[in-house]
């Protein structure tokens, strides 16, 4: 069971850690890279949460959440890239974000 | 100590130190490679958790294909200026949000009770034989919660309607037309990765596997005849068949859906003597879907139309 709780402890950690550029960087890109890191904080829990010990099953839904995520993450990058690269095209400057 | 605790402690150490060295590197050439980095070392964590599917999706998706479209988006986005250090209250209250956060989720991941936490995997395992495959992720993915996977296909083709949208997409950067290294790289790589997308569609019936694993493999394979700057390469052209290919896993499942919402009274429950056709069907959409609309991220606006010929 320590196993699940340390691993979850470092999806915490990993969350925790990337919420401070998320809100603070002045690069765009940076707190897209946040946002995903602060996603994989989430799967992590989730992940530890479906672990049962070593040589029994893990619990396959939460694995199913997990892709579903993974999925649903890149394609919020690409819109959000997008956005970016349109925002700029359109004139703005990172400097004013 | 044992083996697999040392490992824990390797894995997490590395985890922790390269999510930190990612987040507050100084360029984002670095901040990009150690983003593909920390990816990677993610899908080992994932396979010590005994989530190997959740591992090649990380591997393929999390890390190669994310860094990709950041790398692309590196070009488009210039640099900003030299940080400006913002006042100290606020840094302040951003680093105590952060702690708070930490500490009420380390607080309640420890007062949990984790022998006695509910779980589904004995359901699924119960009900497997009737899921018309063995491999009880893609069982999850693909008929016990279909519907999930039917609005994260919405999700999905909505995000790319919107890059589409948003514009063309700008050139490219492709690799020098007249490397011999590339040809030489291209002849056996492309084909090689069609295999694999095919081999982990067929695969994710009873092992890890499946439909975007193998959709995310397929797209490397379209990626780099993009950057070969091959324009005949499929999905480079806005056609009908491309708009179609991206839009066809949705419309396979609602077709599937709308079908066993007549024939069985329930939205998506297969009959058990079709229900390995169904998703197999299925799945063959997913992986066309997901690559073209994969390619079309990464190019991050909708292709030059056809008859555009330079």
């Amino acid at each position: 069971m320590t196993v699940s709780l340390g691993y979850a402890l470092l999806g915490a950690a990993i969350l925790a850690l990337s919420i401070y550029p998320l809100v603070l960087a002045r690069d765009l890109l940076r707190r897209i890279v946040a946002a995903n890191a602060f996603g994989t904080g989430i799967f992590l829990i989730l992940v530890a949460l479906g672990f049962r010990g070593e040589g029994a099953t893990p619990d396959p839904t939460t694995h199913g959440l997990v892709l579903t995520g993974i999925i649903v993450a890149v394609s919020a990058t690409g819109l959000a890239l997008a956005l970016v690269a349109r925002m700029h095209a359109a004139g703005a400057r990172l400097e004013d974000v | 100590m044992t083996p697999l605790v040392l490992l824990d402690l390797v894995l997490g150490a590395v985890v922790l130190g390269l999510v930190a060295a990612t987040l507050w590197s100084g360029s984002r050439a670095r901040m990009t490679m150690l983003f593909i980095g920390f990816g990677g070392v993610v899908a080992l964590v994932w396979m010590r958790l005994g989530a190997p599917d959740v591992a090649l999706a990380e591997a393929a998706v999390g890390a190669a294909l994310t860094g990709a479209l950041i790398l692309r988006a590196q070009g488009s986005v210039p640099a900003p200026l030299p940080e400006r250090s913002r006042p100290w209250i606020i840094r302040g209250l951003v680093a105590g949000l952060s702690v708070a956060v930490f500490g009420a989720l380390a607080w309640a991941l420890i007062s949990l009770d984790w022998k006695a936490r509910p779980g589904l995997e004995r359901v699924v395992e119960a009900r497997l034989p009737e899921s018309g495959v063995t491999n009880p992720v893609t069982a999850v993915l693909l008929n016990f919660r279909a519907y999930d996977t039917l609005l994260e296909m919405a999700v999905l083709l909505i995000a790319t309607a919107a890059v589409w949208c948003l514009g063309r997409s700008s050139e490219t950067p492709q690799l020098p037309p007249d490397d011999p290294l590339n040809l030489a790289l291209l002849r056996p790589l492309v084909p090689l990765l069609c295999i694999v997308a095919g081999y982990l569609l067929w695969l994710g019936a009873f092992a890890p596997g499946g439909a975007f694993q193998a959709g995310a493999v397929l797209s490397g394979a379209l990626l780099l005849l993009l950057v070969a700057g091959l324009p005949r390469a499929p999905g480079q052209m806005d056609t009908l068949r491309l708009r179609a290919t991206i839009a066809a896993a949705l419309l396979v499942f609602l077709g599937v859906a709308a079908a066993t919402a007549m024939s069985e009274a329930t939205l998506l429950q297969y009959p058990p003597h079709r229900a390995k056709d169904l998703i197999l069907v299925i799945e063959a959409a997913l992986t066309l879907s997901v690559a073209y609309t994969f390619l079309v991220l990464f190019q991050g606006g909708r292709p030059p139309p056809r008859e555009v010929r330079a």
